[in-house]
């Protein structure tokens, strides 16, 4: 028992460690004790600092341990709005064009079209999202959010790149997401719990004094978010009915013959978008959107419209399974030529267009349930 | 494995658990092979050039006991073959490209970076360690050792591997011939210099070299002269935080294995004149250069011009021994005018001890020593200029500084560094006020706990929570 440390202790001369190269004595290890004290107290009040809203006003918004520069902007900004206007009703997920396709404001105004109610939605669309990812997502906010209604925004894309790709992976690999996800990682728990701890990356900037990047006041954003999530972007293409050139080698082209060419949907992406429906309970109702394109993205497919008619089917099948509403928007034609930035992402015309049509869909449909739930628990009936 | 890592703080608890257990001799055993395994995470190049040096000096050393002409020429020998691997090692950067393209000449397949092992680990330290080891042995100062284990290891020792300090043989092998004790106070003071090398180098050389855009150092033309200036004040805080942080830091962890290390900084800007600047500055290399340099070079002159006030006697031992160092901590033009500068300086403050004699500084009125400090530093900084920039680089950033045609200063990391800058001044204000390097041992638990607490939150912060920082300054020579 004498190795045992005995680290406080009034007895000056009592040894506690003795062996040939270690001559420990009592008291040892009060300061560090009273250090780790005075760490606890100064971490608090780190803590309450980093939660107070001058400071986050003052930085950008912290990126929960992802690279990608959205996911901790649309959080924090989800946060934000439900503190300034209360809890939201319903959230959107997908990728990109989920992003700069819908547009909450539109949706809201076509909801009311529909039902004559008010509706507070959030666009949580992540760029180069695929189905696992926006699963992964799904859950933390269906279980941190509760949301009454859960879209998911899809198209092809979704679930022809596999998971290890750079585009979820960006998102899956972040130790917060895992964290949530039940993989326990101490950087996932502290980013979880703690504001000050979620801020460490934007304070070390500071100190190198990287005020740019770091501050809000001194950065100016590529892409702008507005409070309610939606990016909207302006500009106009007139090219996306045409065949693309085969000796284009823009980003934009070679991306999407390498992703559509020799379209597959992998099983790992569908098992995804079966999570997200199995959201679909009494307190959430699930609908799966599919996001419009424009014809000329047909041209990249390896056997043209087949293949999207593949994609359509697909998940269709399942959301019947599921007994989750399955809307196509491509029939339907709603996006006029000035409304695409791209082959398969609309601008704010097209996203006013899309979201508004998108709000008077789920508007009809929750008349058409709130009638079912009505006639189902009716004594009357019964 | 950097220092300041994490992976660093695990190898070294995990080696103090094993050693805390061993006896004495086993002890030395396992400091050597964490040595060799810490040189290896580097480089395995680096270990191997290590061990082939240490074992030819070895065996050189032992031939120095033989009577005659033989000792003197085993003495040429060993300091010839070790000035020819620093020299060619330090060369490598001109020949790399050469060396490569004969390689490829002759088929052999190199990747880019592949020969950086010709710059290995420590070397410009530990061949100081060795030529010095056997000039004392030759001199008949210490007996050579007959335990490679403790040769090797007072080579190889860990904590001072990457750069110093350069320790004696004289001192450094008793204390690993005798049994070692880590007691409440010497745990205590290995903690504090550990903690006060983070807060230099983490906290105050790496913030502040952050601060100095890239371009700073070549294309100078681009900046005001005050810019200039303030980007030279803060080059200089940053090169002396890094240096002794990191010093501060290997004597710390070596005393957690009951080793002392040599100090090798004692706030040198307080400096009053060159010769206690370099007494205050890189200690151990200053009085290397001292022992082995200028002292044979000054009673060799005075053996044969008689008289000690004759200029030649101290400037030629002064100017040769600072053109040496500059050559040690590079083979370049630069470096050369860097000692040159300091050689020159040295020589200019000694010509008055030619018709009267010098009184010492501390026996000179307070303002004449703040003005003193005030000017040895002006002209430290100055030579700053050539010790980190090629000489055109150099040349064109004198001329900055004194084309006085604007006075603005048009960045305001400028300003934002200056409490920086302040704070590094008041940390060595206490440390040379109270003459103790560890005076914060004595203040009261409750403000230790305090400081403790708010350092150990801000290099957190300042690290982004990762523990690592820019590599050491002095690493690189």
């Amino acid at each position: 028992m004498d190795r045992i440390l005995w680290l406080f202790g009034r007895g000056q001369e009592r040894r506690i460690w003795r062996e040939s190269t270690l001559h420990l004595q009592r008291p040892l290890g009060k300061t560090l004790a009273l250090t780790l004290l005075m760490l606890l107290l100064l971490g608090g009040a780190a803590e309450l600092t980093a939660r107070s809203e001058p400071f986050q006003r003052l930085l950008r918004e912290p990126g929960m341990g992802s690279r990608h520069y959205q996911l901790g902007r649309k959080l924090a900004r989800l946060d934000a709005i439900i503190k300034n206007s209360g809890p939201i009703d319903c959230l959107i997920l997908g990728s990109s064009m989920v992003d700069v396709g819908f547009d909450p404001h539109a949706f809201r105004e076509g909801y009311k079209e529909a039902t004559g109610q008010d509706i507070h939605c959030f666009n949580f669309g992540i760029d180069a999202s695929t189905a696992v990812s926006a699963a992964a997502i799904a859950q933390i906010l269906v279980e941190d959010y509760r949301p009454r209604i859960l879209i998911y925004g899809t198209d092809a894309r979704d679930y022809a790149v596999a998971s290890e790709d750079n585009d979820p992976a960006v998102i899956l690999e972040s130790n917060w997401v895992r964290y949530r996800l039940g993989h326990f990682s101490l950087d996932g728990w502290l980013l979880d719990h703690s504001y000050f701890y979620r801020y460490r990356h934007y304070l070390f900037r500071l100190s190198r004094l990287y005020l740019e990047e770091t501050l809000r006041s001194q950065t100016t954003l590529n892409y702008e978010i507005t409070a309610d999530g939606h990016t909207p972007l302006t500009t106009v293409s007139t090219y996306i009915n045409d065949p693309p050139d085969p000796k284009d080698d823009s980003f934009e082209v070679t991306y999407t013959f390498s992703i559509f060419s020799s379209f597959e949907m992998l099983e790992e992406n569908l098992d995804a978008l079966e999570r997200i429906m199995a959201h679909n309970n009494q307190e959430t109702q699930v609908i799966i959107t599919e996001m419009p394109v424009a014809d000329g993205l047909y041209y990249f497919f390896g056997n043209g419209k087949d293949d999207h008619q593949r994609f359509l089917t697909q998940v269709g099948q399942l959301a019947q399974a599921h007994q989750v509403p399955f809307w196509q928007t491509t029939a339907l034609d709603l996006i006029p030529d000035d409304g695409w930035v791209d082959y398969s992402h609309v601008n704010t015309t097209g996203a006013a267009i899309f979201s508004n049509w998108l709000g008077q869909q789920v508007g009809e449909a929750q008349n058409d349930w709130l009638l079912q739930n009505q006639t189902v628990s009716s004594p009357e009936i019964d | 494995m950097n220092i300041t890592s994490t992976h660093f703080v695990l190898f070294t608890l995990l080696a103090l658990g094993v050693y805390y257990l061993l006896p004495r001799r086993k002890q030395n055993y396992w400091l050597l092979s964490l040595s060799y395994i810490f040189c290896i995470t580097w480089a395995w190049q680096f270990a191997l050039i290590l061990a082939l040096l240490t074992g030819a000096n070895f065996a050189l050393a032992k031939q120095l006991h033989k009577d005659g002409q033989q000792r003197r020429r085993f003495l040429w020998l060993g300091i010839g073959l070790n000035v020819l691997a620093l020299v060619l090692f330090r060369m490598a950067d001109f020949f790399m490209p050469e060396a490569l393209a004969l390689l490829t000449g002759l088929g052999v397949a190199t990747e880019a970076g592949g020969l950086q092992f010709l710059i290995p680990l420590g070397l410009s330290y530990y061949i100081l360690e060795i030529i010095s080891y056997l000039v004392d042995v030759h001199r008949g100062q210490i007996r050579a050792t007959t335990d490679f284990v403790d040769f090797a290891l007072y080579l190889a020792y860990f904590p001072k591997l990457i750069a110093g300090p350069i320790e004696r043989a004289s001192s450094f092998l008793p204390k690993l011939a005798n049994p070692r004790f880590v007691g409440n106070d010497m745990l205590a003071r290995s903690f504090t210099l550990i903690v006060i090398g983070l807060v230099r180098k983490l906290l105050i050389a790496d913030i502040l070299a952050a601060s100095i855009f890239l371009d700073v150092f070549v294309t100078p033309a681009r900046y005001t002269p005050p810019e200039l200036l303030g980007w030279l004040l803060i080059y200089a805080f940053v090169l002396y935080n890094d240096f002794a942080g990191y010093t501060n830091i290997v004597r710390g962890v070596s005393g957690l294995f009951g080793i002392e290390l040599s100090p090798n900084f004692q706030q040198p800007y307080f400096a009053r004149n060159f010769t206690e600047f370099w007494n205050r500055w890189h200690i151990t290399l200053s009085h290397w250069l001292r022992d082995y340099i200028y002292l044979p070079l000054a009673r060799t002159l005075l053996r044969r011009n008689r008289g000690r006030r004759k200029l030649l006697n101290f400037a030629v031992p002064a100017l040769t021994t600072m053109l040496i160092s500059g050559l040690w901590h590079g083979i370049s033009g630069h470096m050369l005018l860097w000692g040159g500068l300091h050689g020159l300086y040295q020589i200019v403050e000694r010509i008055p001890s030619l018709w009267r004699p010098t009184v010492p500084p501390q026996r000179q009125p307070g303002w004449r020593q703040v003005m003193a400090a005030t000017l040895i530093f002006t002209l430290v900084i100055l030579a700053w200029v050539p010790f980190r920039m090629e000489l055109p680089e150099a040349v064109e950033f004198w001329r900055g500084l004194l084309n006085w045609s604007s006075f603005a200063i048009r960045y305001r990391r400028l300003f934002l560094v200056v409490p920086l800058i302040i704070g590094a001044i008041g940390l060595d204000w206490i440390q040379y006020h109270y003459r103790d390097e560890v005076i914060y041992l004595r203040w009261p638990r409750l403000a230790q706990a305090f400081c403790l607490a708010v350092v150990l939150l801000l290099l957190f912060i300042s690290t982004g929570g990762e523990g690592v920082g820019e590599p050491f300054v002095y690493q690189g020579f």
